[in-house]
């Protein structure tokens, strides 16, 4: 029995895996060919892998968790604005160095959430159309402060353990085990799934399906504030944006959510996947730059991936039926030459 | 009952409290409009009041800075009201923020949002409304029917002079550069891919200083190269590694292509023609602990928080992580600006022309930067109580202050403002 | 409670509540037409108040029709879209890329009639092509338009290049008198007549409001839903042609955020993004129209622009709660 148990477990993790050293593999062989230099080269670049890794995992947890109980949240981007730019610098003020940063950002983040948590269950509108608005609100408060620039940590002193490889991947883990703690193990998990199966069920049973939808906005929210750390120790600087733009971050982060959502069923880890995904993506991304393709192209190649992805996705039961159809018709087609033959 | 009652009470509470903010933001404006319009009495030459919008392209510390000057320190002096757009992004936008400045009334217009291909609808729809205009850019192919098409509304432009921009990377590398070593340059040529004027000017710059310095003659042409959308390898018969780098760090993938550019080994220099150094340092910082390569940066920057952390930083070779960059003064930048459109809305517009008549394009000198104790020295400079061009230099360049004025002493007064000249006039 | 006050209760007549009358008020037909207008119309008063009646200057209206003409356009087209459940914000980037290709065509050929010909039909094709993956491959209409928008910008960047591509500007100024006017007024007459006046309106919305229902009564989804993104095609080609015109040329940024924007002026103006029965076709333009002299209006009082932004989140809220029915449990809607 515990070695089934183990063996299943190996097998997840198998599956898991296999996904992004598939594309490790492919990417490794063509940057080989193209460029004359593999994916992952140095330190440098292992850096860059986990540092990205980590912002598009946090993101796309964030995305996962609203989305999972039908809310999808534009405003995660502002949030992620709000959080670190508020957060980073009041911590920056007291010099509280990098882990100051990174936990302040956080609780501004989560205070955001709560914020459009509120919100949302007082107005019950529609969470896009919500999150269209609080977009447009918090954009405009991350440009009052600091006169207009944002954030800069590059130079910082006390910020570099954010670029520290050991950092970034105990950070990593414990995002993943909290957040499968959290979604999968914990009471409130349990109450989550149970809304994402129905809300009205959910409710009459006697769940509180309001706190529990604030307190999924505050995980959100606390989630793409650690994300936009990330981002910003990489790129020195976070300056705010107007006009919505924030919503990229949602969209960009989009595809190793549902990559990985597809690798958590593979698994049976929904958080797990969500890692592998992120994993998978950011190799494509690093693969690709290294062929030296202009920004354009290298997002035509991953968009045109995730299209190709999900068209499979969704469309597998399809592929199945056929498949099974076909390996039907061909066994009653055996089956006839046989008795053909016979006679 | 009671409670939905309450509800409804609520929402119409916050809905008059919207109300109230909009009409507190319509005060608010009023009051502005009520500054101190001590300028007229204080010998300028005008006691209309005008009001000018402008069109910002991004809102930063610079666009803050520049807001501060014209509404505390010139507006009140010479009677003027000013009106920010929010960032344009497209030609689209600008027309909105014009059409929606005229109906606020705005006599004139100053376009920080330059692409050589607007130019020339963004006059025709100034001159729809009666408005002067100027923009921050140069004279080039795409818009020069502008300063041949006699447009009255048109009062030229205002940039940075190339030449000069060109001759400080010139001069820099030349001091610093051994040309008899190998050595292999990134050229990050920003969004000069997407017309940006000033991306477009000193990228051009750096690439010319290079073919000065090798005495290289690249296979295609310069434009070529920095117009392209895509990484270019800059082949030129001398063989010196040249790699156009397009592209902005907001861009997903920008960051790690650059990283893997520089990964090669085949570069050794990087110059930025965006302000970018604060976003590049920490990769620059990485690859040379991984690469054990020393990597020299060179770019355009400005006055800030990032450039003053790149500037103050030592690299793991112990050189400055920056060796050098490029800045302007915001207050000159817009005196420029203000001039032309301030002396065609006073009936002046001759001193807008060249001596050939047409439209004249004002140039001003950029200033190198190379060590930190002048970044402090300088980045003092041009901030509030201390503007880099004051009441003065203001004055110097209007018609209405200075009798007979041309297009020529606008330029030579400006030519004067050098970083010795600066320094002379703010003491420190 | 005595027996006589008890009573008394009885004997009085049932009385509508404060909340009764409200939703009454609320569940009228006309009401999320009437509403928007209201709103409209008052911070019309508003602005003109603030400026001094500057406001209602001839110049300034026409402005704001200008102004709201490309956003109404398209805000009109998804508003079949939309009708039906599904959510497109890569409209922006399919206008974007529709102009590149109209912009590509008069540089080839030096017609201005090839141009917007090629506009048009870029439009169709490409939200045809949005249509084919959402509908055929069943893929959700949200990531579908993820998709969509990050492929269709990237392509306008390779095609456009570094300066952006200019089209005739005389042409384009003619262009924008008769032309727009009338091929606006056909499209959204054409556009109101469908949708409120034939069966193809009434089965957009009833897909809407419940796809599976709507199949068993025989209405064939799979071709409404195709008939719906052809009229947004026509409606994102036509915005095309009046964002080239208005600008006479095309940069690689065109387009870019458009489609947030819409979704934004369909919203204010009354129509739920999920469709159904109450959706409509006309409150796209009268969001588009709010948004402008929201946007006009605060400029012209001297509102600093980015104090707008926020500003307009605010009362967008506010306006979308004080149209929209509160739930009993909380909204959502299954989007992957």
């Amino acid at each position: 029995m515990k070695s089934n148990d183990t063996k299943d477990m190996v097998l997840r993790v198998a599956k898991a895996a296999a996904v992004p050293l598939a594309v490790w593999a492919i990417m490794q062989a063509i940057d080989l060919a193209f460029a004359g230099m593999g994916v992952i080269n140095n330190s440098a670049d292992i850096k860059t892998l986990f540092r990205n890794l980590i912002s598009s995992l946090a993101f796309a947890l964030a995305i996962g968790a609203n989305l999972n109980c039908g809310r999808m949240d534009l405003s995660l981007g502002a949030q992620m604005y709000a959080g670190v730019i508020f957060g980073g610098n009041i911590a920056l003020m007291f010099n509280l160095g990098g882990i100051g940063v990174l936990i302040l950002s956080m609780a501004v983040g989560a205070l955001c959430g709560l914020v459009i948590g509120f919100v949302f269950i007082r107005l019950r509108i529609l969470p896009m159309v919500l999150g269209l608005g609080m977009t447009l609100v918090f954009e405009c408060m991350c440009f009052a402060i600091n006169n207009q620039q944002g954030i800069i940590l590059y130079g910082k002193s006390g910020v570099d353990i954010l670029s520290n490889i050991t950092f970034i991947v105990i950070v990593t883990v414990a995002i993943v085990i909290l957040a499968y703690y959290m979604f999968q193990l914990s009471s409130y998990g349990f109450k989550y799934r149970a809304i994402q199966g129905s809300q009205k069920l959910a409710a009459d049973a006697g769940i509180n399906i309001y706190s529990n939808c604030v307190i999924c906005y505050v995980i959100a929210g606390t989630l793409v504030a650690c994300a936009g750390v990330f981002t910003t120790i990489y790129q020195g600087n976070l300056t705010p944006v107007l006009g919505m733009s924030s919503n990229g971050k949602v969209f960009t982060n989009m595809f190793p959510m549902v990559l990985g959502t597809w690798i958590g069923g593979l698994c049976h880890n929904r958080e797990g996947g969500i890692l592998m995904g992120s994993v998978t993506v950011n190799i494509i991304i690093l693969g690709l730059t290294k062929l030296g393709l202009s920004n354009s192209v290298q997002n035509v190649v991953i968009y045109a991936l995730f299209l190709l992805f999900v068209v499979y996705n969704t469309n597998r039961s399809k592929i199945d039926y056929h498949r099974a159809r076909r390996a039907r018709v061909a066994e009653a087609r055996k089956m006839l030459a046989q008795k053909a033959a016979v006679h | 009952m009671r409670k939905n009652r309450k509800s409804w009470l609520i929402r119409l509470t916050a809905l008059c409290l919207v109300m109230v903010l909009l009409v507190a933001g319509g005060c608010g404006a009023g009051g502005d409009e009520s500054q101190p319009d001590g300028g007229s009495s204080g010998g300028s030459g005008s006691n209309e009041k005008f009001k000018i919008g402008i069109v910002e392209v991004q809102l930063n510390d610079e666009s803050t800075n520049r807001a501060n000057w014209f509404n505390n320190y010139l507006g009140p002096k010479y009677n003027c009201e000013f009106m920010f757009s929010e960032a344009c992004t497209d030609l689209n936008s600008v027309m909105t923020f014009v059409e929606n400045a005229a109906d606020a009334g705005c006599d004139a217009i100053i376009n920080y949002y330059a692409v050589g291909a607007n130019t020339q609808q963004l006059v025709e729809l100034c001159a729809e409304y009666d408005m002067y205009y100027t923009e921050n850019g140069g004279r080039n192919s795409a818009n020069d029917a502008v300063y041949t098409g006699n447009y009255e509304n048109f009062a030229g432009n205002f940039m940075a002079d190339q030449p000069d921009t060109g001759k400080l990377f010139h001069d820099y590398l030349s001091e610093t550069l051994d040309t008899s070593v190998p050595h292999g340059f990134i050229v990050g040529t920003g969004a000069a891919y997407q017309g940006n004027a000033q991306q477009t000017e000193i990228s051009a710059n750096m690439l010319g200083a290079l073919e000065e310095l090798y005495g290289l003659k690249f296979d295609s042409t310069i434009e070529e190269l920095y117009t392209s959308s895509a990484p270019v390898e800059g082949t030129n018969d001398k063989g010196i590694e040249v790699y156009c780098y397009p592209g902005a760090p907001s861009t997903s993938g920008w960051l790690e292509g650059l990283n893997a550019a520089m990964q090669t080994g085949k570069y050794d220099y990087i110059l930025m023609s965006g302000n970018v150094l604060g976003n590049i340092m920490t990769t620059v910082d990485e690859l040379e602990s991984a690469m054990g390569k020393d990597f020299t940066v060179i770019g355009f920057g400005a006055f800030g928080e990032a450039l003053t952390s790149a500037m103050n930083s030592v690299d793991r070779f112990g050189n400055q992580a920056l060796s050098m960059s490029t800045v302007k003064f915001t207050s000159i930048v817009s005196t420029m600006g203000f001039s032309k459109v301030y002396n065609c809305l006073t009936g002046h517009r001759d001193a807008c022309l060249a001596e050939n008549g047409e439209p004249s394009v004002l140039l001003f000198r950029m200033n190198a930067v190379t060590s930190p104790e002048q970044l402090t020295e300088m980045s003092s400079w041009d901030t509030d109580g201390k503007w880099v061009a004051d009441y003065d230099f203001i004055a110097s360049l209007l018609a209405t202050e200075v009798e007979g004025l041309t297009d020529a002493k606008i330029q030579e007064t400006i030519y004067a403002m050098d970083y010795d000249a600066i320094k002379a006039r703010l003491g420190n | 409670m005595s027996t006589s006050s008890a009573a008394a209760v009885n004997e009085r007549e049932p009385r509508l509540t404060l909340t009764d009358r409200i939703d009454i008020i609320k569940n009228n037909r006309f009401f999320p037409l009437v509403f928007p207008l209201a709103m409209l119309l008052l911070l019309l008063l508003l602005f003109t108040a603030l400026t001094g009646g500057e406001f209602m200057k001839k110049s300034v209206i026409m402005g704001i029709f200008n102004q709201s003409f490309i956003t109404g356009t398209m805000a009109t087209a998804v508003a079949f879209i939309y009708s039906t459940g599904n959510i497109d914000f890569s409209v922006g980037n399919a206008m974007g890329l529709a102009c590149v290709l109209g912009a590509l065509a008069y540089q080839s050929t030096g017609s201005m009639a090839v141009m917007v010909i090629v506009t048009m039909a870029g439009g169709v094709l490409l939200m045809m092509f949005n249509c084919t993956l959402c509908v055929t491959f069943r893929v959700k209409p949200a990531m579908v338009a993820i998709v969509a928008m990050s492929i269709y910008s990237a392509v306008c960047v390779v095609l456009v290049g570094a300066a952006p591509l200019g089209v005739d500007y005389g042409i384009s100024k003619t262009l924008e008198d008769g032309f727009r006017y009338g091929s606006f007024l056909v499209y959204f007459g054409l556009c109101l007549l469908l949708y409120h006046g034939t069966a193809i309106g009434r089965k957009l919305r009833f897909i809407g409001g419940n796809e599976k229902c709507a199949v068993q009564t025989g209405i064939n989804a799979v071709k409404t839903q195709y008939i719906s993104f052809l009229f947004a095609g026509i409606g994102v080609g036509l915005a095309g042609v009046y964002q080239t015109i208005r600008t006479a040329n095309v940069a690689s940024t065109v387009g870019t955020g458009m489609g947030t924007d819409v979704m934004l002026a369909t919203v204010l103006g009354g129509m739920s993004i999920f469709g159904g029965t109450k959706s409509n076709c006309y409150a796209g333009l009268i969001g588009a129209i709010t948004v402008t002299i929201l946007n006009k209006g605060l400029l012209m009082v001297g509102v600093s622009s980015t104090l707008i932004q926020g500003i307009r989140g605010v009362v967008f809220l506010l306006l979308v709660y004080l149209n929209s029915e509160r739930q009993k449990t909380l909204p959502s809607r299954q989007q992957f």
